[in-house]
């Protein structure tokens, strides 16, 4: 009995230590702390310049600074208020800005769009009895639209809105909207035209 | 009659004569009836003994006496339907055998445990099955790979069990609640994955190839495995396996499912030593696979989903291919067992096991500016399992007391990513102590068990200014189970069986933060309402279930039978709702958030096996199950539906093809009529109600049509099994209410299967 008591232990024992060590071996175990996810994918920005011929500029902006998060996106009119004022009857250059604020330095996602231009495409949409028409200013390599830089006409005086939708269709574009692939962007702005 | 060694009637043991089975009465009596003269394969199983097998000719009425010697191992061998085992399971549970498992070949663990009644699964697509034991998954449900807790990363939806089911010669789903002798992840039931026993082999060199071709999804399959002994006179054996699997897009009655291929290499091996007190068992095993999902379920914002539950076919089909594209997930997950145990005479035996396992799981997606070849989710898990055990197993009593202590550690790498985690990094110890008895009576067989458990948990994560927070907390838990057999008859016996556990809730529980694309919706964990990040131990509640499970197991030699109601009442249940719509820069997503209601799932499984004749064979099986939301009477979502299946099965021999069988099968999927109400994606923003919804309806039900041929050949010593399958053979085009693929596109269409498999064995 003794000698079999013996023989376990000293079994176990091995056992458990080879046990450990190979424990030891698995386990990675580093107390570091682990690091911040670096966004730099995130869009939080979009900008929309609005640039009559030989006038000053109009920008709506569209900032959401956490991503996904509960924090709530702000509407920025340089006209004030709570909708960009145009003038009626007149042609304006547009052209889209994107940015990443949630990095220091803020990283600007328009050329990242321009780089994939042939993956992307911006749709926009007007509502609500807004008087305007817009046309495409740009193309990617194969001929088609992308919508960075689109020029707008407006009409007579009203209000309404314009969203503008940024699909990504990495081979599948077509051009037309909105077409297959995700949506990267979706954002609306109201608009007053006197 | 069947007796132990020391001359002792043994009840309930299994005896089978060609494939018919039956148990042994309390005085381990047995009988077949209405035999013809012929010879027979007669095997009797009791597990904790050496299986018995032998040839006997039977030409008049025979009386057989049996003995059974004990197996020094018998880990290898848990369970079969109602027994008495020494890990004490209870006897709540159906068997896959491996002859069940050679119908499955080809199928993922989650796909082949769906023939088992009150098992479902809830699919990603056509190659992500999660198993579903009477209406609860994921954490609510334990996985024993080989006598471990598989720990990957069950919480996900789209995470399946890492296992390769061609390691298995028998599975065996436990329908009650088995917390006490695994731990609160098993509320919901266990499945026991087992390897056949490396040392019961009359030969001492065999193995065995499976191979096979799905015509849907075109996929190829080849596994092998090779087992021998060192030398003769030497107890140690060793056993090598591996299977590679490649599989393409699926395809639906109407159209290609774009980018729904599989690849998967898994192999394993183990080396034991089996002396006459003690044995010692070392496995390791490998499992990759890349699963693509489907293309056109991967989806933008609210609208997005609108236009494709709109549309009713995916906006993104493509021809054929084997290519795995984004989305995919690649996963790997090693592991290693080392086991060893030790009788210790007048005590009982020692059993010291240890398991390491690595899980990495790396999920792609469709990224801007060229990152789509890094990982939008990478998790690495090491998990630390050991586990000592002492058994102690008298003619009249066994039991089991033991200790587990795991240590787990999840990291996310998201220096690659660059995206925040679903679930933070954390740290888990935790420490079980449990013991369990059971006590035969003449005709009634007592069972009984608690468990304590300690957790603690130390989580380490980002507030939404990125600032670390490290909150830790330590919970106690307990669990219970009483239980009791009466044997009727020799062929019937009733079981009950009654379980109550509770569980804190799982780190993805608390602290999951962030956006799941496949439903266009953010999830957020208990302990993160709004982005806040709680950590006061105060404010969670643990999850307790008390689960009740009654079962008729009925074992003729014509008819045999299984009968099961229960009912789980779950307090404090872990659920996730919709509170609301949340606007972004991509648009608006529905927020979904844990929360904790009391729920209570009741239910009934029945399966039936009947010969009308000794050729014919007519299985029936049924499952219901129905979830409520008592606090806030409402339903459960994700319920599977009334399922029923009938087939018939006609085995004859003809001329040299041994065991020639032809089955046509039946299974019917009602409608889930009890689905949460529907609020589609456009309207989300403007829910303002409290109730559970679902983005689109229930499906309607639906009938497929299955066959299914084989024989065997023997081919000198050794035998050659063919089959051929034909699934889903009308073509249908339907929808399964438990696939989340369901919004997006229609399921699998028809599928033809050829299986071959080869057994050799040598006795050099």
């Amino acid at each position: 009995m003794n000698t079999q008591n013996h023989l376990v232990t000293r079994w176990l024992s091995r056992f458990f230590l080879g046990s450990f060590l190979l424990a030891t071996l698995l386990l990675v175990s580093c107390g570091d702390d682990p690091e911040p996810a670096n966004e730099e994918e995130l869009i939080t920005t979009l900008t929309l310049t609005l640039t009559p011929t030989g006038g000053d500029p109009i920008t709506m902006t569209f900032k959401d600074l956490d991503g996904d998060g509960a924090g709530v996106p702000q509407y920025i009119y340089s006209t004030g208020g709570d909708a960009a004022v145009l003038s009626a009857s007149t042609t304006y250059t547009a052209e889209i800005t994107l940015l990443n604020e949630s990095v220091n330095p803020a990283e600007n996602i328009t050329e990242e769009i321009e780089e994939e231009a042939d993956e992307h495409l911006f749709c926009f949409t007007v509502g609500g009895g807004a008087n305007i028409d817009y046309s495409y200013a740009d193309e990617d390599d194969n001929g088609l639209d992308v919508g960075l830089t689109t020029i707008w006409e407006t009409g007579a005086a009203s209000t309404g809105t314009i969203t503008i939708v940024l699909r990504h269709q990495p081979g599948t574009k077509t051009g037309a909207c909105p077409g297959s692939g995700e949506t990267d962007i979706e954002v609306t702005f109201n608009v007053a035209i006197q | 009659m069947v007796r132990d060694s020391d001359g002792q009637a043994m009840p309930g043991a299994t005896v089978m004569l060609n494939g018919d089975g039956t148990v042994t009465d309390a005085q381990g009596f047995f009988v077949f009836k209405n035999l013809c003269a012929n010879t027979y394969n007669l095997s009797v199983k009791f597990v904790g003994f050496l299986p018995y097998e032998s040839h006997i000719e039977l030409t008049k009425n025979q009386q057989v006496s049996i003995t059974l010697r004990e197996d020094v191992t018998e880990l290898s061998s848990i369970e079969v339907v109602g027994q008495q085992t020494r890990s004490a399971i209870s006897n709540t549970s159906v068997s896959l055998t491996e002859h069940d498992l050679d119908h499955q070949h080809g199928k993922s663990l989650g796909e082949s445990l769906k023939t088992v009644a009150g098992v479902n699964a809830l699919q990603v697509g056509p190659a992500i099955f999660k198993p579903v034991i009477h209406g609860l998954h994921s954490q609510r449900i334990l996985i024993l790979n080989n006598g471990i807790r598989q720990e990957g990363q069950q919480w996900g939806i789209e995470h399946a069990p890492e296992i390769d089911p061609f390691i298995a010669s028998e599975i065996t789903v436990v329908k009650g609640a088995e917390a006490v002798r695994y731990g609160a992840d098993a509320i919901g039931g266990t499945i026991i994955i087992n390897p056949p026993s490396l040392h019961n082999k009359a030969h001492a060199f065999g193995g065995e190839i499976n191979t096979g071709f799905m015509s849907n999804s075109r996929m190829t399959f080849l596994s092998g495995m090779v087992e021998g002994e060192l030398n003769k006179s030497n107890p140690w054996s060793w056993r090598l396996q591996g299977t590679a699997k490649r599989g393409g897009d699926f395809m639906a009655r109407d159209y290609v499912l774009s980018n729904t291929g599989v690849r998967e290499l898994d192999f394993s091996g183990s080396l034991g030593y089996k002396g006459d007190n003690r044995s010692l068992e070392i496995f390791m095993s490998s499992f990759n696979s890349t699963i693509g999902i489907l293309r056109a379920a991967h989806t933008g914002n609210q609208n997005d989903l609108q236009s494709s539950i709109e549309n009713g076919e995916p906006w993104y089909v493509a021809p054929f291919s084997y290519d795995i594209n984004n989305p995919k997930q690649k996963i790997n997950h090693q592991l290693l067992k080392i086991q060893a145990s030790q009788k210790i005479k007048g005590v009982g035996e020692l059993k010291v096991l240890y398991g390491g396992q690595y899980n990495q799981r790396r999920e792609f997606d469709i990224r801007r500016g060229g990152r789509s070849e890094r990982p939008a989710l990478f998790m690495k898990l090491f998990t630390n399992v050991l586990d000592v055990s002492l058994d102690h197993d008298h003619p009249r009593h066994s039991g089991s007391i033991g200790i587990n202590a795991t240590y787990k550690q999840n990291i996310n790498e998201t220096g690659e990513t660059g995206i925040r985690p679903m679930i933070p990094d954390y740290r888990l110890f935790s420490s079980g102590l449990f013991l369990i008895e059971k006590v035969r009576k003449r005709n009634w067989l007592f069972e009984a068990g608690a468990r304590y458990d300690y957790q603690h948990l130390n989580v380490l994560a980002f507030t939404t200014t990125n600032d670390l927070v490290k909150p830790s907390f330590n919970f106690h838990y307990l669990s219970g189970s009483l239980g009791a057999t009466y044997y009727i008859s020799p062929q019937a016996r009733l079981n009950t069986h009654l379980g109550v556990s509770s569980r804190p809730p799982h780190v993805s529980e608390l602290y999951s933060e962030g956006l799941h694309h496949g439903t266009a919706a953010i999830e957020e964990g208990l302990m993160r309402p709004n982005g806040e990040l709680l950590t006061d131990q105060t404010l969670i509640k643990k999850e307790m279930s008390t689960k009740w499970i009654t079962s008729l197991q009925l074992g003729g030699e014509r008819l045999s039978a299984d009968f099961s109601v229960y009912v789980n009442s779950i307090d404090n249940y872990v659920f996730l709702r919709p509170v609301g719509s949340r606007l972004t820069i991509r648009g608006y997503f529905s927020v979904w958030q844990y929360e904790q209601t009391d729920a209570m799932l009741k239910g009934l499984d029945v399966s039936l096996n009947w010969h009308p004749v000794q050729k014919i064979k007519y299985t029936g099986k049924f499952s219901y199950v129905r979830g409520e939301d008592v606090t806030r009477n409402d339903v459960l979502i994700f319920i599977p539906p009334i399922a029923i299946e009938n087939a018939l099965t006609y085995t004859t021999d003809v001329g040299k093809l041994k065991d020639f069988f032809v089955q046509a099968s039946i299974p019917v999927v009602l409608k889930q009529n009890r689905a949460p109400i529907t609020v589609y994606p456009e309207d989300i923003p403007d829910y303002t109600g409290e109730r559970v919804y679902d983005i689109a309806p229930a499906p309607a039900g639906y009938t497929l049509v299955n066959v299914e041929m084989g024989f065997k050949v023997p081919v000198k010593e050794n035998t050659l099994s063919i089959s051929m399958a034909g699934e889903n053979l009308g073509n249908a085009s339907y929808r399964n209410y438990m696939n989340r693929l369901r919004y997006f596109a229609d399921d699998v269409g028809r599928t033809f299967i050829i299986r071959l498999n080869y057994n050799f064995h040598s006795h050099n």
